[in-house]
């Protein structure tokens, strides 16, 4: 209760599963943006703190072959702002931009930020449409699976106890692909979305029909969703504006939206059809643009 | 009954806490504190630089604001371990020798300063605005304040105090820091 | 006339030592054996206190003492400490002193509190129904179940008003709960020194002297064994005015013999200061068919939440609006419900009842076919004409005001919509009044012996009032500013001052201060008229030199000097109690941009007019209007409190949501400059009538733009778009 938990310093992923092992109440300590407060009011009481910063196979953005490599304990603002992010998957730097203040970018990691599993979260958007996935460590050994399979619920992952992320790989978006993000917030900045989407397509060379599809949505579900119904509605044919507000139409269906003191079900339900329309024409223009999700 | 106390009990923590080495203001600093403890507790109380504020706790209103190796952050969701080993500012660092940063004085002069809470963090974030953008454009200024509330100025003086500081760095050709 | 201080663009003369960190606020201060308290607060909207039970907490690691209700048998109308009822979640129930922060929190959290729960009053509405349940049950007015007071209005003939109307009109307005939103929590400390018996208490007040008042009342004591330090305020709005803290604060260093500091957590803000208690307000209004207002009707319900603290009588005598309506017949009370004790905000209830009337005024115009400008301008006040109830407007300048920032947004090209792709634009103007005042206002004015003056005041220097002193002190004496300090004193060292609150201090306490200048050039001609050889009434003291008419002149210094020889000291003084009555005029047109899918509305800029009297201090006038207009904005589009049956959701800087330096427009300001007779100079109280235009401006620009009217503010992006396919339906 009182605020002065024990915090252990470990250099490596080994030493800090040994010691998550090592007491009940031990836990993970990244980013601490949600974990202080929570302290702060008697809520969470961790025994011992397991800082990850000090990792360095956790640490950074990189490139692993073709793929972005995200280290777990990357903060948002240094995927903001990193030369590679910026040119091969902009969307990131872009929902990077958008997320809290230039004081929680600095602090909030990316890891942590999924691990948290808020169904309003920023980056599990852009993410999901690029296909990324997520790498796990624990007692048990190494896995990976696609980020879609990693959140389970609210503020539920398919972490097993003494696991812990470390890294995020993105692959490398195909020729003719774009990505973008969207959300409807109360204020400009600083605020929770009620309904949140994003879209990458993929165009065949004939720039018109869409060979790949991907659609997901934020704040309208237990946790942050692939829209499949969207998604095979779009693939293989022709993105006009019609088929993407049917697309759209299907998402907003597909969403389980709740109702609490930002906004309604309906309204959630009904800003999820207007986001994935826009996402959707966006991604589709970005890809026409020839890029990899690029201008 | 006058002076009635009820109860003195035991000090809660029977150990003192170690020694912490922290690098404030570009001076090394030591004190006896706990790395659990918040940064901005350990700055506030335990070296007495309450230019620091505490506004809200939780990281919203950016008055705890302080820089770390640069970039700012907020003390208040800092734990002061994690804070050891990088160079930590805060406000009381800002001037050097007495004399004003031109951040501050630019402030002083448009008026962007009313009841001066949120001034020392709204500083620090201006100046890590600036540091990492020479030139920034209104809007980018504005992104650059969303972590620091104010709710005496309406931001047009604040804003208009840093215009006026970048515009006099891009006439001197880039200037220092 | 040209002035050489006043009309300056001074820099606010103690912001060097803010910009550098080094203002002592309140939770800044340490004293030698500092200890802290912490409070436990009731968890239930509506109960009765079966039991308290402090055993466990008093074992609590670090706890000293701990008080409850019982411990405090004395009020000043709401108890410091719940006795057998609680009103709202999160009052005050017992209070822990302990050796550090974290434990009295800890402890506070363990006081044990058996609660019968009762039927809560939830809002206004509920309240008023025929049977609901009684928050106080014997100290209602007669008027309406749960009324805390009542005001009626009258003016004319409200019926005869109706039946002469070419059309009448029945709209109902709502504003929220809002918090004042102030970035320092309040803060106080006590130390009651158990052998003198003295007490002194420092607080984040906005009042000293009234403070001490209640504190006095509350603790027994007599106002000379108090001394209260008001500490630099962090920004206040009308939030920090009532003792809270404070009472707590100095029983606990009583029983502990130690210093007791308390600050509020931000969350204890929310949920126990004293926020901007909503309103539920109905207007019928009555008009020619040419726009003239003939009759408003009105019933008004101000939420004052558990205890009295909003009242009706403001917002009764301002929803008319800076208009002219020759019939009146306004019911305003002020209701209980289970919310915390309601307090005053920035113009206290006008933003409310304008938002009322101003959002009204433009659903007249669009249904007549009328210029929203036009209909503003018939109708605006003049010289003469009822104001505040019976008194006679003064001047003619709210035309001037409404006509300025017309002008300056460009208002020719009227309020009409641009469409492009799913945004829309739209131009509203909306108009506003406030009193200007002065209340207990005094000061001193010492002439130093080196002809440097030092001005004294009991006024909590809120928004920059200082600097203007120093002006007026400055242009008085025709010295330079820097050669001017003031300073505020306490309870103990400054005269007794009113709250700095009302957009009093500037009008008020500068006029105490230029008085008292002018009575220390008195003392001082008195002084030297024998050097001189002339009559006191023949010396002036002016352009710093101390002249005989047609005769010699001293240098101020020298003739400061040996006045204060000759006489001992030179302390001006003046004391006043009120100033010739005034009003001040605002208005403001915001230009918004509505995303039509969403709902979202952004303020792309904000013109601002309002008559200040005279500006003594051009910049900080314009900072107090940007920054009025600023918590306008949130008032208009983000801010609420959202409650479920006496609970509130969201007590946080997360959830209560203020704008953003991204969610801010640009601002551009005029100034009128109508002298007032009686305030120093001519000037005007200036700090609160800019929040009183600003939500229905951005409201009518809402409808500008895309031809929804939302009668209840925040105009959310959800409200927004619910009414516009509600409109889009019929």
């Amino acid at each position: 209760m009182l605020l002065r938990p024990e915090i252990a310093e470990p250099e490596t992923v080994k030493q800090a599963m040994a010691l998550l092992r090592s007491r009940r109440g031990a836990v993970p300590l990244a980013g601490a943006t949600d974990l202080i407060p929570a302290m702060r009011r008697g809520l969470a009481k961790p025994r011992l703190l397991v800082n990850l910063k000090r990792i360095a196979d956790l640490r950074g953005v990189g490139r692993a072959g073709t793929s972005l490599r995200i280290g777990a304990t990357t903060t948002v603002a240094e995927l903001l702002h990193s030369p590679i992010v910026k040119t091969g998957w902009p969307v990131l730097a872009e929902v990077a931009r958008d997320f809290g203040s230039p004081q929680t970018r600095n602090l909030a990691t990316v890891g942590g930020n999924l691990c948290n599993a808020t169904p309003s979260a920023d980056l599990p958007l852009p993410l999901l449409v690029l296909e990324a996935r997520i790498g796990i460590t624990g007692p048990a050994g190494k896995r990976e699976m696609p980020l879609a399979e990693f959140f389970r619920g609210v503020n539920k992952t398919a972490l097993r106890a003494g696991e812990l992320v470390t890294a995020i790989l993105v692959p490398r978006p195909s020729a003719r692909t774009g990505a973008a993000c969207a959300k409807v917030v109360g204020r400009r900045a600083m605020d929770l979305a009620v309904a949140a989407a994003a879209a990458a397509v993929t165009l065949a060379p004939d720039g018109q029909t869409c060979r790949r599809a991907r659609v997901a949505l934020g704040a309208v579900a237990p946790a942050p969703m692939r829209s499949a119904k969207a998604e095979a509605m779009l693939e293989g044919r022709k993105l006009t504006p019609s088929l993407m507000r049917e697309a759209a139409k299907l998402a907003a269906a597909e969403a389980r939206p709740v109702s609490d003191l930002r906004a309604t079900e309906a309204y959630r339900r009904e800003m999820t059809e207007v986001l994935v329309r826009r996402v959707l024409a966006e991604a589709a223009r970005r890809a026409g643009g020839g890029g990899r999700d690029g201008r | 009954m006058a002076g009635e106390v009820t109860r003195l009990s035991a000090e809660a923590d029977s150990a003192a806490p170690a020694v912490m080495h922290l690098r404030v203001n570009g001076s090394p600093r030591e004190l006896p504190a706990h790395p659990g403890e918040r940064l901005v507790d350990v700055l506030r109380y335990g070296l007495g630089l309450t230019g620091v504020k505490e506004g809200c706790g939780t990281g919203q209103c950016g008055a705890c604001t302080v820089l770390l190796d640069g970039r700012p952050v907020n003390s208040c969701l800092v734990f002061a371990g994690d804070a050891v080993g990088h160079e930590i500012t805060t406000i009381e660092g800002l001037s050097a020798d007495g004399k004003l940063h031109p951040l501050q004085e630019a402030f002083v002069k448009h008026g962007a300063v009313q009841c001066g809470f949120c001034t020392p963090g709204m500083l620090l974030a201006a100046k890590a605005l600036l540091d990492e953008n020479r030139d920034p454009t209104e809007e980018e200024i504005r992104r650059g304040l969303t972590g620091n509330l104010c709710r005496c100025t309406g931001y047009r003086k604040i804003i208009e105090a840093i215009q006026s500081v970048a515009g006099a760095r891009r006439r001197r050709g880039g200037g220092r820091r | 006339m040209r002035y050489r201080t006043v009309g300056q663009r001074v820099p606010r003369l103690d912001a060097p030592e803010r910009v550098t960190g080094q203002t002592q606020f309140g939770a800044d201060i340490s004293l030698p054996g500092l200890v802290w308290g912490a409070v436990a607060r009731s968890r239930h909207p509506h109960a009765r206190l079966r039991a308290v039970n402090i055993e466990k907490a008093l074992r609590m690691p670090g706890v000293l003492a701990i008080v409850t209700g019982r411990d405090f048998p004395r009020d000043t109308g709401i108890p410091v400490l719940a006795r057998d009822k609680v009103r709202y979640q999160g009052e005050a129930i017992a209070a822990v002193a302990a050796l550090t922060r974290d434990q009295a929190e800890a402890a506070a959290r363990v006081v044990e509190v058996v609660y019968d729960l009762l039927p809560v009053v939830s809002d206004v509405r509920a309240a008023i129904r025929p049977g609901a349940p009684r928050v106080h049950k014997d100290e209602e007015s007669a008027a309406l179940p749960n009324a805390c007071d009542e005001t009626v209005v009258k003016r004319g003939d409200v019926k005869a008003g109706f039946a002469a109307s070419d059309r009448i009109f029945e709209d109902t307005f709502e504003t929220p709960w809002v918090h004042q939103g102030y970035i320092e929590p309040h803060v106080a400390l006590a130390d009651w020194d158990l052998v003198s018996g003295k007490v002194t208490v420092w607080s984040s007040t906005q009042a000293q002297f009234n403070l001490r008042s209640d504190l006095a009342e509350v603790l027994g004591l007599s106002m000379s064994r108090l001394r209260v330090i008001g500490t630099p305020v962090g920004g206040a709005f009308g939030g920090k005015a009532g003792a809270t803290l404070e009472p707590l604060c100095a029983e606990l260093s009583r029983r502990t013999g130690r210093p007791v500091k308390m600050v509020m957590t931000r969350e204890e803000e929310f949920l126990a200061n004293h926020p901007c208690g909503g309103s539920v307000l109905e207007l019928k209004t009555g008009v020619k068919a040419n726009g003239e207002l003939v009759a408003l009707e009105a019933r008004l319900l101000f939420d004052t939440g558990a205890y009295e603290g909003a009242q009706s009588g403001t917002g009764a005598v301002l929803v008319q609006g800076p208009y002219r309506i020759p019939n009146l017949l306004v019911k305003a009370y002020a209701i209980y419900t289970n919310k915390p004790s309601a307090g005053a905000r920035r113009a206290l209830t006008s933003p409310h009842v304008h938002f009322a009337i101003e959002s009204q005024l433009d659903i007249i115009a669009h249904t007549l076919g009328l210029d929203p400008l036009a209909i503003r301008l018939k109708n605006a006040l003049r010289k003469g004409d009822p104001v505040v109830g019976d008194s006679a407007l003064p001047y003619s300048v709210a035309a001037k005001v409404i006509r300025t920032a017309a002008d300056r947004a460009g208002w020719s090209h009227g309020p009409k919509s641009r469409v492009s792709g799913s945004k829309a634009r739209g131009l509203g103007l909306a108009a506003g009044h406030w009193t200007c005042w002065a209340g207990p206002s005094s000061a001193y004015v010492q002439v130093n012996e080196d002809g440097t003056l030092s001005v004294m005041t009991g006024a909590v220097n809120l928004t920059g009032t200082d600097t203007s002193f120093a002006q007026i002190a400055a242009e008085s004496f025709g010295i330079p500013v820097e050669r001017v300090t003031v300073q505020v004193g306490d309870t103990d060292t400054g005269p007794r001052n009113e709250g700095s609150w009302g957009s009093r201090v500037l009008f008020g306490v500068g006029e105490a201060v230029r008085r008292a200048c002018e009575d220390a050039k008195r003392q001082l001609g008195e002084a030297i008229s024998g050097e001189l050889g002339r009559k006191p009434s023949e010396i002036e003291v002016a352009n710093g030199r101390v002249r005989a008419r047609g005769g010699r002149s001293l240098p101020l210094a020298e003739a400061a000097s040996r006045a204060a020889d000759y006489r001992g000291a030179i302390v001006g003084r003046a004391a006043l109690s009120e100033l010739p009555f005034g009003i001040s005029f605002a208005a403001q047109v915001a230009e918004v941009e509505v995303d039509r899918e969403t709902g979202q509305v952004e303020v792309k800029r904000l013109t601002c007019a309002q008559d200040v009297g005279l500006a003594i201090n051009p910049m900080s006038v314009e900072g107090q209007i940007e920054g009025a207009a600023s918590q306008g904005i949130g008032y208009a589009l983000s801010e609420e409190y959202v409650y479920d049956e006496g609970r509130l959701l969201n007590s946080s800087l997360m959830d209560f949501r203020m704008p953003t330096a991204l969610d801010h427009p640009e601002y551009e300001v005029a100034l009128i400059e109508e002298r007032l007779d009686g305030g120093p100079f001519g000037a005007k109280g200036v700090g609160e009538p800019g929040l009183v235009p600003t939500a229905p401006a951005i409201a009518n620009a809402i409808f500008a733009a895309v031809g929804a009217r939302v009668r209840r503010i925040p105009i959310t992006p959800e409200r927004l778009l619910s009414e516009m396919k509600r409109q889009a339906v019929s």
